[in-house]
């Protein structure tokens, strides 16, 4: 029965009350059916096999056209289901296409296109023939209100529809509405079908395109009401890029031509329609969108299709209680299970972030603390309970301290705001508001603008808070230093990474800024960059220089070359050592004037640099202020010079040439001559004093001392003694002990080991200057001790003649025999080869040659020598190779090894942080009491009480 | 403006802060930290700033409990610029300090029993007493009790405490004995032939003797086992002591050597010549930083034993007999009838200012000789022992004000003691852990590690002879060359000839390109000076 209506109605049907794409559809299946019998080979091919399905028009194209071909072409190497669905693949989106359509014709959100419009004049004579069959209600007035009509008019249509699906099996093709919804309900099922099979990517890729095309096909033909077919299909065609435009009169040609074809078309369909499908196609089941929809995966389509849901879901008419077939219980089991986890998953990962702060907790103690109870523990605003309490809240409630009854101060305002206001007029009130309003909108829009300016964070920005915070910190670090505290070790290895890192890089050379600088030659008016770039040439030869090896002679940087340059070459017997000394200062101050005289011409690579104005004006004054130092160097010097001469005519002693002209150390000098005149020539004192004088020498004398030397040698401190002191203490010359060490220990470190404080010569004189009354006091203070002890301790030895040293006389010979020293080194020596590396002589004589009696001297000679060398210590590898007095054992303690740890532990990746890690001490006597408990702290500690297992993730 | 002075009053607090930190990790500082960015793991990166910031409230921690410290040492302080401090005689100071300190200043005379050793114990309560003679005292020397008198009747040559005061060695003519409190001898060490000195190791209960045959023995009193015997091979040592650092022994020689020893090393581990003559004494600071020696050569030497050089050197007018350093660096020095304290000699040494030039305090003079002198622990006394009998001197600044009663407690009564005792046995530390630097325990084997990661390194290549070569000799006679000349006869063609001819002609091309190239830039004139 609904077949044979479908039949008689189906035209109007379809040309009257289904939208445009279902139209075209249709009439392209029609159009198909005929250009198939038409022109067989042209479209033989089908045009989007492997999933182009952009376009609806190219799929209906392909749907009806190639039942049969396509049918008998794609079985053999296609799956199963293709060939059971057949067109529908095809023919599925196609006609999801008219379903959409037809839910938009029902939702009614179209119509910016009236239906006339839609149906134009061409479109009119082209379907003459047809007869729409609710042209009469639809066609000419708008539709403005289709909503209360159209329910009925697509119930009707959907009956047509169940009917068309009844009739299905029979016939396919005669009917739009039936193919239609056929191909709807296969493409459903494709696509549930490839959400079932885990869908290749492909397949979840032609659902969405399919999606898409629904929709673009909706957009398209939105507002048609009527189906127009031609208008349709062009629409779509144009969608459609790959058409050509030869496509569209063909088509046209298929609309004209389509009626003719329709018969036949149905009896072919009829047969195929009988097969019956995996899900069980022939039934006579009604299913409607709302039964396909949940089947639908993608959540695109899902969206895509939800008004279409809510449309079906109120003008419901399939059967409730029917649905479509359920799936195999393998691919229902495992989308369950895929659903599953996904929500365990969910669950699980809020769970992530509580284990993870667990395991990485220190301390964690059983039962956990309840989140909830803490929430409780909230302190409401105390209330004054007693007397004095009440009392005083009373107070700080009428001194405006305290807020009364709960009532913050805000509230306070705001209520007798609210109470002001009732006596002032509306108007105002208004106008005030409006006020506020303006304030309150430019303050925002101040404080939007400021977001902006922060969030625009420019190189120059960036730049000059960095310069701020590198001011700061400079500051910050000299303050420290000032107090004594000295931060640099803490930060010591940035720094000498940042330094190296400047030092190897040409950030200087190769940035921007100088490359600007030197194509703009903005140089040449702007005196900062002038600057700026005379700065930089400078520091790049600079560089240059460091990494050639040269030194660089820059002012504050001399201290290294003098000690350098300074050698041990110098005589340490000469007897005029300060004058040698006087003369290397001399000659380097000679040296140091010579450039400047000669430093007219520049020459380099930067000379012409060097040759502008701003450059030579610099140097100029640069060139004074040095002059002017080196002069006051000079005065300095001569000064001393001159001094010793007074000094000699002055005091009875001589203390070298180092005394100097200033009268407040010369009085010193005579108190301490005058000491050491009462003293006598006690030996220990005039020791102390030549310490003293050494000292002195030192100072002044400066760079003779190498900054990296232990100390002074003992023989230049002999010769100096003997300097010093030769008028009076003639006896020490021959000191025993000293003549002996003289010989033969270098490194004897005297008394004076301490005092010969290496200070530079550019560091110079100014230090000299102020160190030397210090020593002096120093020195008189010693003296004065010195003398008053002794004359305490012995007062026997008062004596003129030196006892102590006729009892170094007398030790000098008790020891006469003892080589104490060279025995000593003869130990070492011993020491050295003992432990250092050894020839084992491996050869075995005979073997490989002749041996025994007879034998040659030269065959002996001949034969090759088999010999290994045993590593040892290097001489210049040993702890003690630069400590002439002492031999350390290099030898490993075997029995100390057992406590250390013979590889690296695991999880440390250097020493370092190995032995960082038992650096600190757990034990209670090394460290407070509380650093003692959280050093020996369990990690997990358990309480008494029921240890439940986590309701819910922390926070 | 608001803002700048919020931001100076936040760096002046964090300078404040870090000022702070830096004081602390001044004192109580425990070397560099790691750098925790330069770890590879998440894990260990966390660990090692948790760690870190650990080290960092350790040390604010103990800065922190100074707090608890309450007593400070004071010296004598000259009022004017002519006062000296060593001018100030015992009964000026007696007189001036209170009557329980002047009580502690007192003289035993104990002329017949000849010159007296002394010792202390290790918190300060017990005295003692051994004549050469062999009349040897224990006293609890605050309150004046007598422990236990003895007259052995042969030569007593040194004596000492055990662990506490409840037994003590005495080296004697032939063995060591070891008595208890009431005198009892307990044990005869037979093995300790003709001992000259002792010493004892608290931590590890080692009794150490230096014998007249020059070994060195060690028996653990603990467990009564001889732990070591170690031939000295320099004959009869002149002193003993042990450096209380890292529990080395430093032995004195005859011929100025000081010698440094382990019980687990049968050689010396460090041996220094410190005087020209034989050394009469020895002391270590308590750090374990310095040392003072005395010698027969009238000299006092002070030495820095980190790196074991000299850094002052002090003449006497006779050669010191004894020297001892207090907890708070005083050095006390005996020769022959006098006794000085010197103040200040470790601090000039590390400030790299002058030497200190006078003592700062003098004592003797009377004709005693003095045989020893020893500073008494927490307390401003120093003990000498002469041939006189045993004087008690007070030396103002020369004790630790603050004790620890986890390590030593002045004040400690019967049941204290007992647990103290069993606690130090139960952390007794093993003879084997003795070494150079204490801190060796628990640190990495290196040489052993590095064994261990090339075993372990899969994929480790053998070292190629060649790259060597490559790099090496940039002369005439480069060591390529060389290897070409020398190596194996001219048929012998194999890879490795091979590789060392290529690797030669390439040298060669370049030295020629480099010619070729100076000569160009030295144009045609000057070309024939290139080389």
């Amino acid at each position: 029965m609904p077949r044979s209506q479908t039949q008689k109605q189906g035209p109007k049907d379809r040309s009257a009350q289904k939208p445009a794409q279902k139209r075209k559809s249709s009439r392209s299946l029609n159009a198909l059916a005929i250009a198939e019998k038409q022109i067989p080979t042209r479209l033989g091919v089908r045009r989007s096999r492997l999933g182009a399905y952009d376009d609806g028009s190219s799929r209906k194209r392909t749907t009806g056209g190639d039942d049969d071909e396509d049918d008998d072409e794609e079985t053999p190497h296609h799956k199963r289901r293709r060939t059971e669905d057949g067109g529908s693949l095809d023919g599925g989106s196609d006609s999801e296409g008219h379903e959409w359509t037809l839910g938009q014709v029902n939702s009614d959100d179209d119509s910016e296109l009236d239906s006339d419009e839609a149906l134009g004049e061409s479109d009119e004579e082209r379907f003459e023939g047809f007869t729409f069959r609710a042209s009469k209600s639809t066609f000419k007035p708008k539709k403005a209100a289709p909503q209360p009509k159209k329910p009925s008019e697509i119930n009707l249509d959907e009956d047509f529809d169940e009917s068309d699906e009844e009739s299905d099996g029979e016939d396919y093709d005669e009917d739009d509405d039936l193919g239609e919804d056929a191909v709807d309900l296969t493409t459903a099922w494709d696509m549930n079908a490839a959400a079932d099979e885990e869908e290749t990517k492909e397949a979840a890729a032609k659902a969405r395109r399919a999606a898409r095309d629904d929709s673009d096909e909706d957009s398209g033909s939105e507002g048609d009401s009527e189906g127009d077919a031609s208008d349709d299909d062009l629409s779509i065609s144009d969608d459609d890029t790959s058409v050509d435009p030869h496509g569209l009169s063909k088509l046209q040609d298929f609309v004209q031509s389509m009626e003719t074809e329709k018969p036949t078309k149905r009896t072919q369909k009829s047969q195929e329609q009988g097969k019956p499908s995996e899900y069980g196609l022939t039934s006579s089941n009604k299913l409607t969108i709302a039964d396909l929809l949940p089947s639908i995966t993608d959540s695109r389509l899902k969206n895509s299709l939800k008004h279409v849901d809510a449309v079906v879901q109120a003008s419901k008419t399939g059967i409730p209680g029917k649905l479509d077939a359920p799936l195999a219980k393998r691919q229902q089991d495992r989308l369950d299970r895929a659903a599953a986890y996904e929500k365990s998953k969910e669950t699980l990962n809020r769970w992530l972030e509580t284990v993870k702060a667990n395991r990485r907790a220190e301390h964690l103690s059983f039962p956990l603390r309840d989140p909830d109870a803490e929430q409780t523990h909230r302190l409401e605003a105390a209330k004054p309970q007693t007397d004095l309490e009440s009392a005083i809240q009373n107070i700080l409630v009428e001194s405006g301290l305290a807020e009364a009854e709960g009532k913050t101060a805000e509230d306070q305002i705001q209520s007798f705001e609210e109470l002001q206001a009732r006596n002032i007029p509306v108007e105002e009130i208004q106008a005030r508001r409006a006020e506020l309003r303006k304030r309150r909108d430019l303050l925002f829009r101040e404080e939007v603008r400021a977001k902006r300016i922060k969030k625009i964070k420019s190189k120059s920005y960036r730049r000059v808070h960095r310069k701020e915070r590198e001011k700061l910190e400079q500051q910050e670090r000299e303050a420290l230093q000032a107090a004594g505290v000295d931060m640099d070790d803490m930060d010591q290895e940035k720094n000498e990474r940042m330094r190296a890192e400047a030092r190897m890089g040409s950030k200087h050379r190769d940035s921007k800024w100088a490359k600007g600088l030197k194509e703009t030659g903005r140089t040449a008016w702007d005196e900062e960059a002038r600057n700026s770039a005379a700065d930089l040439a400078q520091r790049e030869e600079e560089l240059r220089k460091r990494i050639e090896g040269k030194r660089v002679s820059n002012g504050d940087d001399d201290y290294l070359s003098s000690s350098s340059s300074e050698s041990e070459d110098e005589d340490p017997f000469n007897e005029q050592g300060s004058d040698v000394e006087r003369e290397k200062i001399q000659r380097k101050l000679n040296t140091l004037t010579g450039p400047v005289d000669a430093s007219g011409a520049v020459k380099g690579p930067h000379a012409d640099l060097f040759e502008m104005k701003f450059m030579k004006n610099a140097d100029a004054a640069r060139k004074e202020q040095n002059d002017a130092e080196l002069r006051q160097l000079e005065r300095e010097l001569n000064g001393e010079e001159a001094q010793p001469d007074a000094e000699t005519e002055v005091g009875r002693r001589k203390f070298g040439q180092s005394k100097k002209a200033d009268p407040k150390a010369r009085a010193k000098q005579l108190l301490k001559n005058e000491f050491e005149e009462k003293l006598g020539s006690d030996d220990e004192d005039a020791q102390a004093i030549e310490s003293d004088d050494n000292m002195d020498i030192v100072v002044n004398g400066t760079t003779k001392q190498k900054s990296g030397a232990s100390g002074n040698k003992k023989p230049s401190q002999a010769s100096r003694d003997s300097v010093n002191q030769q008028d009076d203490t003639p006896a020490e010359d021959e000191n025993p002990w000293l003549v002996q060490t003289g010989r033969t220990n270098k490194r004897r470190t005297g008394p004076d080991a301490q005092e010969s404080i290496d200070i530079s010569l550019d560091a110079s004189l100014p230090q000299a200057v102020s160190a030397k009354p210090q020593s002096k006091k120093q020195k008189t203070k010693a003296a004065l001790a010195k003398q008053q002890f002794d004359a305490d301790s012995d007062s026997d030895d008062e004596a003129k003649v030196p006892v102590l040293l006729k009892n170094h006389d007398l030790v000098k010979r008790a020891f006469a025999g003892d080589e104490v020293v060279q025995d000593f080194e003869q130990d070492k020596m011993d020491t050295i080869e003992d432990e250092g590396d050894k020839v084992v002589d491996n050869t075995l004589p005979g073997w490989g040659s002749w041996a025994g009696e007879g034998v040659s001297k030269r065959q002996q000679k001949r034969q090759k020598r088999d010999i290994t060398t045993v590593a040892g210590v290097k001489p210049q590898q040993r702890k003690d190779a630069k400590l002439d007095r002492v031999i350390i054992n290099q030898k490993r303690v075997q029995k100390n090894k057992k406590y250390m740890a013979s590889q690296l532990p695991h999880e440390f990746e250097t020493k370092q942080q190995y032995e960082r890690s038992l650096r600190l001490p757990l034990g209670p006597e090394w460290s407070t009491k509380e650093t003692f408990q959280s050093g020996t702290k369990p990690r997990i500690m358990i309480k008494q009480g029921v240890i439940k297992p986590m309701s819910k993730p922390m926070q | 403006m608001a803002d700048s002075a919020n931001k100076v009053a936040v760096t002046n607090d964090d300078r404040e802060a870090k000022m702070r930190l830096a004081a602390a990790e001044q004192i109580y500082g425990r070397g560099k930290g790691v750098n925790a960015k330069s770890a590879r793991d998440k894990k260990l990166r966390a660990n090692l700033k948790r760690q870190e910031f650990k080290h960092k409230e350790a040390v604010l921690q103990a800065k922190d409990a100074e707090i608890l410290l309450e007593h400070s040492e004071g010296f004598l302080e000259p009022e004017g610029e002519l006062e000296r401090t060593y001018k100030v005689r015992q009964d000026e100071i007696r007189e001036s300090v209170g009557i329980e300190t002047a009580k502690k200043g007192f003289e035993l005379k104990l002329p017949d029993m000849g010159p007296y050793r002394m010792d202390y114990t290790r918190n300060g309560r017990d005295l003692l007493l051994a004549g050469r003679k062999g009349h040897v005292a224990t006293m609890d020397w605050r309150e004046g009790k007598l422990g236990c008198e003895l007259q052995l009747n042969e030569t007593v040559r040194d004596a000492r405490w055990l662990h506490n005061n409840q037994f003590f060695a005495v080296a004697q003519k032939k063995h060591t004995y070891i008595y208890d409190r009431q005198g009892t001898e307990i044990h005869c060490l037979s093995k300790h032939l003709e001992p000259l000195f002792l010493e004892f190791l608290p931590y590890h209960f080692l009794l150490a003797s230096a014998q007249m045959s020059g070994h060195l023995k060690y028996t653990d009193t603990s467990t009564g086992q001889t732990v070591a015997e170690l031939p000295t091979r320099l004959g009869k040592p002149t002193a003993l002591a042990q450096n209380p650092w890292n529990a080395i022994l430093h032995v004195g020689h005859q011929n100025g050597t000081v010698t440094l020893w382990s019980p687990n090393s049968q050689t010396h581990l460090v041996k220094a010549l410190v005087h020209q003559g034989p050394v009469r004494s020895i002391a270590m600071d308590r750090q374990g930083r310095y040392m003072v020696t005395t010698g027969q050569d009238q000299k006092m030497n002070v030495w820095d034993i980190r790196m074991y050089r000299e850094v002052h050197s002090y003449s006497c007018y006779q050669p010191g007999a004894s020297v001892a350093i207090s907890d708070r660096g005083l050095t006390a020095v005996g020769w022959g009838t006098q006794m000085s304290v010197w103040r200040g000699l470790f601090d000039a040494a590390s400030a790299d200012v002058g030497k200190v030039q006078s003592p700062y305090m003098a004592w003797g003079g009377d004709g005693q000789h003095i045989e020893n002198v020893r500073w008494c622990p927490y307390e401003d006394i120093l003990g000498v022992g002469h041939d006189q009998g045993f004087a008690s001197i007070i030396v103002p600044g020369a004790g630790e004000p603050n004790f620890d009663s986890l390590e030593a407690n002045p004040y400690e009564n019967v049941r204290q003691r007992q647990e103290h005792e069993v606690h130090s046995l139960l952390t007794k530390l093993q003879p084997d852990m003795i070494s150079l630097d204490p801190n060796i325990i628990g640190k990495l084997d290196t040489v052993n590690d590095k064994k261990y990661q090339e075993q372990r390194n899969p994929d480790r290549q053998p070292e190629d002879h060649m790259e060597k070569l490559k790099n090496r000799g940039r002369g005439r006679n480069s060591a390529l060359r060389k290897y070409l000349r020398k190596k194996g006869g001219k048929n012998v063609i194999d890879e490795k000839r091979l590789k060392a001819e290529t690797l030669r002609k390439e040298h060669a091309a370049r030295t020629k390109d480099k010619l070729k190239q100076e000569r160009m830039d030295l144009g045609p004139a000057l070309s024939r000076f290139a080389k």
